[in-house]
C-alpha cells in the first residue's frame, strides 16, 4: 500500500461527501419517488363514495359521514392488463392451486388480464406492502397472514372494500360469520379481508404418548403443568432428560411469543388497550390480570425445552414433528399435513385437543387471528384485482385452494366447512389433491376442532370488551413490545410487574406518536 | 479540451454520477426523512425538527445500540482479521498443491449465504438437539446444554463468533496475498541469522504485512458495523436486545413500527458514530511528516 492517507488528504474527503450529499441532495429531492397521488398522467377517476361509518363486532354505534374519495390510476393500454397477486401462502399445493385458479382465470373469464402470482414468506409481506405502497406499485390483491395489517392499511384509505364479494359467498354457501366472536370486522361499515382460514390457538399431541403415560388431554394451564412430569421421557437412556412435555416459544418475535401473550392476556382477564386507544394493560383495572399472564407464560416455558427464549414457531414446529416434545400451541392444523409428509407413521398419532388450555374455565378465550385476501385501492387497477378476487372465492378454486393445506385451511365460516364440497374432491382439484382430501377426512375431528375454535376466539384487531376495531393493531403487534416484555421477566430482567409497567409505558409513547402522524 | 482534462471527464464523471445516485441520494433521504414525522406507507408527512434525534438519544436504545455496535464491530473485526492472520500464517507457512486446496476449503464459508449459515449454526447451537450441546454435555463441560443464542450474556459474543467463522476467509485472503509481498531473501537472511519464527514475523514478516492488517481490521469493522442479516436471522436482536445494533433498531423502527422519520434518525446517528473512529483510522495511518 503506497497511498498516502494524509490529513490534506482526509480534508479533501470530507469537503468531497460534504459536496457530494448537497449535489445529492439536490439531485435526491428532484428525483424523488413520486407519491401515490402525484401519478395522474394517464387516466384520472374521482369516485364519490358515501359511506356508513358503523363500528361493529358487536355492534354498537353507527355514524354517517360522506367521504369523497379521489383515485388515480395509471392504465396501460399496449397490450393486455396487468395484475399483481402477493401471495404468503408458500405451501407447494398452495401454489399450484392458484397458479391453476389464475391460469384458469386468464383463459376462461378475462383473456385481456394477465396476473403475475408471486410467492413470498408470510412475515416479508407486511415489509413488502410499506415498500410498494409509497412507490406506487402496490400489488392489487395481498395476502394477509392476519386481519391487524389489513385493517391498518384500510384505515390509511388503502384497501378496497369486499363486502360484495363476502356477499357472493354467503349466497353460495350461506353465512356463519357471526359465529366467530369478532365476527366480520367492520371498519367504517366496510369489510376489507375475504378470509381463507382461521388461525385460532390449538393444541396439538401425541396421542401415543399420553395415552402411554396415561394422562388425559389437559383442559387447563396448570393440568398441563401438573402433567408435565409424566410427559417427560429420557427416551435413549443416557439419564437426561430428552422429551418434553410442552414447546412454549418466548423468542423476541411479532408471531410466537406476541400471540401467545395476548392470549394469556386475555384469559387472564387483562387486555392491551380500551376502545379510545388508551393503554390499560397497567391500570389498577388489568395490572394482577397482566402480572398473572406473564407468570404463566414463564411457566410454560418452565415444562418446555431449553432455548425457549430464542423461539418461535418454526423451532416449535420442529421440536414437535421431531418427537421432542409430547405436545405444543399452534394456530390452525398446518403441521398435520406437514407431518403427514415426513412421517406418516407419526401422523396417524397426532390430533387437536378438542379446546385449546384455558387459565378459567369460566372464561375461555383464544388469541384467533385469520388468514385472508384483500384488495389494495393503491394498486394500479384495484377494480381488475377484485373481479379476480370475487371469482376466485365464489368459485370452486376456492374450494380447491382450501383443500392445498388439509385441516389447515378451515374458514372462520361454518357454512362453509359443512357444505358437502368442503369434503369432496371437486372438478377444480389437480389429481395430486386425492390424498390430501382423503388426509381431511382422515381429520374430521381436528377439523371441528380448529372450525371451534371460533366460538371462543377473537382477533386482536377488537380485543375483549372492546366495541372498536383497533387501526394501530399492526404497529402494536409490530412493535416487538410485548415479546420484550415477556423476555423481561422470563429471563429475569425485571419483576413481572416492572415488565408490564415497562412495556405499557413503550406502547403508550407509541400509540401517542401514531396518533399524533 | 486537453488529454488530462478528457481522461478526467472520461474516467471520473461516470464513477461520480454513480456514487453520487447510489450512495448519496439515499443519504439524503434518510437525512431528510429524519427530521420528519413519516410513517412508511404514508406518502405526506411533516417536519418535526430534532424530535426524533432528542426522541433516539433520550431512549435507552440509544445506549444499548451504541454499545451492542462497537462490541459487535470491533470484537468480530478482531476476531476475523486474527483468525485471517493465523490462517494465511499457516497457509504461507505450507505453500504447496495442499496449502492451495486448504485454501480454498477455507474459504467456503465466505461464500455459504448467510440464511444457510444462520440455519446452519442455529441448528449447531440448538440447546435440545444441536450437536455442539450434545457434546458440551457429553465431555462433562457443563451438566445441561449451553444457551448460546438464548441467553443475553452470550448472544452477543456467539454471534460475533458465528460471524467470525463465516468472514475470517475474506481477511486471510488480504493476509495472504500481503505475505506473498514479503522478499525471500530477508526470510532467508533472518533465519542464517538465527532468528526464531517469531522474531522472524516481528521484525522481518510484520513490517510488510502491518498495514495491510490494520486496513484490514478496520475494512473488518466498518462491515460489520453495518451487518444486519446474520445478526436477524440469527437472535433479531434479542433476547433482551442483547444483541440489537444500529442496524437491527432501524430496521425494528421502520418496518415493525412503521416510524420511517425515526429510523432515519437512527441511521444518520449510526452514520455519525461511524464517523469517530473513521476520523481516527485517517489520523492514525497518515502520512509521518
Amino acid at each position: 500500500m503506497s497511498e498516502k492517507i494524509n490529513r490534506r488528504g482526509a480534508i479533501k474527503t470530507i469537503i468531497g461527501t460534504i459536496a457530494g450529499l448537497i449535489v445529492g441532495g439536490v439531485a435526491g429531492y428532484y428525483l424523488r419517488a413520486p407519491s401515490v397521488e402525484r401519478i395522474t398522467e394517464t387516466v384520472e377517476r374521482t369516485r364519490t363514495v358515501t359511506t356508513t361509518k358503523t363500528v361493529t363486532a358487536p355492534t354498537t354505534q353507527v355514524v354517517t359521514t360522506p367521504t369523497v374519495v379521489t383515485t388515480t390510476q395509471v392504465v396501460t393500454t399496449k397490450g393486455p392488463r396487468r395484475i399483481a397477486f402477493l401471495n404468503a401462502e408458500t405451501d407447494k399445493h398452495s401454489i399450484l392451486a392458484l397458479k391453476r385458479a389464475v391460469e384458469a382465470y386468464v383463459s376462461e373469464v378475462e383473456p385481456q388480464l394477465s396476473i403475475e402470482l408471486s410467492s413470498i414468506g408470510w412475515t416479508d409481506v407486511w415489509a413488502r406492502l410499506t415498500m410498494d405502497i409509497p412507490a406506487g406499485r402496490a400489488p392489487e390483491i395481498a395476502t394477509f397472514p392476519w386481519n391487524g395489517p389489513a385493517y391498518t392499511l384500510a384505515y390509511r384509505g388503502f384497501m378496497e372494500p369486499v363486502e360484495d364479494i363476502i356477499e357472493g359467498m354467503n349466497r353460495i354457501y350461506g353465512s356463519s360469520w357471526d359465529d366467530w366472536g369478532n365476527s366480520l370486522i367492520k371498519l367504517e361499515g366496510h369489510i376489507y379481508v375475504v378470509p381463507f382460514d382461521t388461525n385460532g390457538r390449538t393444541y396439538l399431541y401425541r396421542k401415543d404418548i399420553f395415552e402411554e403415560a396415561g394422562v388425559s388431554v389437559p383442559e387447563t394451564w396448570d393440568e398441563l403443568i401438573e402433567i408435565a412430569p409424566q410427559l417427560e421421557a429420557d427416551t435413549d437412556g443416557d439419564g437426561k432428560i430428552d422429551r418434553w412435555a410442552f414447546a412454549w416459544p418466548a423468542g423476541r418475535t411479532t408471531a410466537s411469543t406476541t400471540e401467545n401473550i395476548i392470549c394469556l392476556l386475555w384469559q387472564c382477564g387483562s387486555k392491551v388497550v380500551d376502545d379510545d386507544l388508551n393503554v390499560v394493560l397497567d391500570s389498577p383495572e388489568y395490572i394482577d390480570a397482566s402480572v398473572q399472564a406473564l407468570e404463566y407464560h414463564k411457566r410454560l416455558v418452565d415444562i418446555s425445552p431449553p432455548g425457549m427464549e430464542n423461539a418461535d414457531w418454526p423451532q416449535v414446529i420442529t421440536l414437535f414433528r421431531t418427537g421432542q416434545v409430547a405436545s405444543a400451541p399452534y394456530g390452525g392444523g398446518r403441521i398435520i399435513k406437514q407431518v403427514w409428509e415426513t412421517d406418516p407413521e407419526m401422523e396417524k398419532n397426532i390430533r387437536i385437543a378438542p379446546r385449546f388450555p384455558v387459565v378459567d374455565p369460566k372464561n375461555p378465550i383464544i388469541y384467533l387471528p385469520i388468514d385472508s385476501w384483500g384488495v389494495l385501492s393503491a394498486s394500479p387497477l384495484p377494480e381488475d384485482g377484485k373481479a379476480f378476487l370475487e371469482w376466485l372465492a365464489t368459485t370452486d378454486w376456492y374450494i380447491t385452494f382450501l383443500h392445498s393445506v388439509p385441516v389447515h385451511f378451515t374458514p372462520p365460516n361454518r357454512k362453509i366447512v359443512e357444505s358437502k364440497k368442503f369434503w369432496e374432491v371437486v372438478d377444480t382439484d389437480p389429481p395430486e389433491f386425492e390424498p390430501l382430501v382423503e388426509l381431511l377426512n382422515r381429520h374430521r375431528d381436528d377439523v371441528k376442532a380448529v372450525l371451534d375454535t371460533i366460538f371462543i376466539g377473537r382477533d386482536f384487531v377488537v380485543e375483549p370488551g372492546n366495541t372498536k376495531p383497533n387501526p394501530f393493531t399492526g404497529d402494536i403487534l409490530g412493535s416487538l413490545i410485548l415479546p420484550d416484555m415477556v423476555q423481561n421477566y422470563v429471563l429475569g430482567r425485571m419483576s413481572a410487574k416492572e415488565a408490564v409497567k415497562n412495556a405499557a409505558e413503550q406502547l403508550r409513547k407509541l400509540i401517542s406518536r401514531l396518533k399524533s402522524s | 479540451m486537453n488529454e488530462e482534462t478528457k481522461f478526467i471527464l472520461t474516467a471520473l464523471v461516470p464513477p461520480l454520477i454513480f456514487l453520487v445516485f447510489v450512495e448519496f441520494v439515499p443519504i439524503f433521504y434518510s437525512l431528510f426523512f429524519s427530521f420528519t414525522d413519516r410513517v412508511i406507507f404514508e406518502t405526506t408527512y411533516k417536519f418535526v425538527g430534532l424530535e426524533n434525534y432528542l426522541r433516539y438519544l433520550a431512549s435507552s436504545d440509544f445506549i444499548n445500540n451504541l454499545i451492542n455496535s462497537f462490541a459487535y464491530g470491533l470484537g468480530a473485526a478482531i476476531l476475523q482479521t486474527f483468525w485471517g492472520l493465523f490462517l494465511a500464517l499457516s497457509l504461507y507457512k505450507h505453500q504447496s498443491v495442499w496449502a492451495t486446496a486448504l485454501c480454498v476449503i477455507l474459504f467456503i464459508p465466505y461464500v455459504i449465504p448467510y440464511v444457510a449459515v444462520a440455519l446452519l449454526w442455529t441448528f449447531l447451537l440448538d440447546q435440545t438437539a444441536g450437536p455442539i450441546n450434545k457434546w458440551v454435555t457429553f465431555l462433562g463441560i457443563s451438566d445441561k446444554p449451553i444457551p448460546f443464542l438464548s441467553s443475553p450474556q452470550l448472544a452477543m459474543p456467539t454471534v460475533i463468533l458465528v460471524t467470525s467463522w463465516m468472514l475470517a476467509p475474506f481477511a486471510m485472503l488480504l493476509l495472504y496475498a500481503a505475505l506473498r509481498t514479503v522478499p525471500r531473501d530477508q526470510l532467508e537472511a533472518a533465519m542464517i541469522d538465527g532468528a526464531g519464527a517469531l522474531e522472524t514475523f516481528r521484525h522481518v514478516t510484520w513490517p510488510w504485512i502491518a498495514r495491510m492488517f490494520y486496513i484490514t481490521l478496520f475494512l473488518r469493522f466498518l462491515f460489520n458495523f453495518g451487518k444486519f442479516d446474520l445478526i436477524w436471522l440469527l437472535t433479531q436482536g434479542g433476547p433482551l436486545k442483547a444483541t440489537e445494533t444500529f442496524p437491527i433498531r432501524v430496521w425494528l423502527m421502520a418496518y415493525s413500527e412503521y416510524n420511517y422519520g425515526g429510523a432515519s434518525a437512527v441511521a444518520v446517528v449510526s452514520l455519525l458514530a461511524l464517523m469517530i473512529p473513521l476520523a481516527l483510522f485517517v489520523y492514525a495511518t497518515r502520512e509521518k511528516e
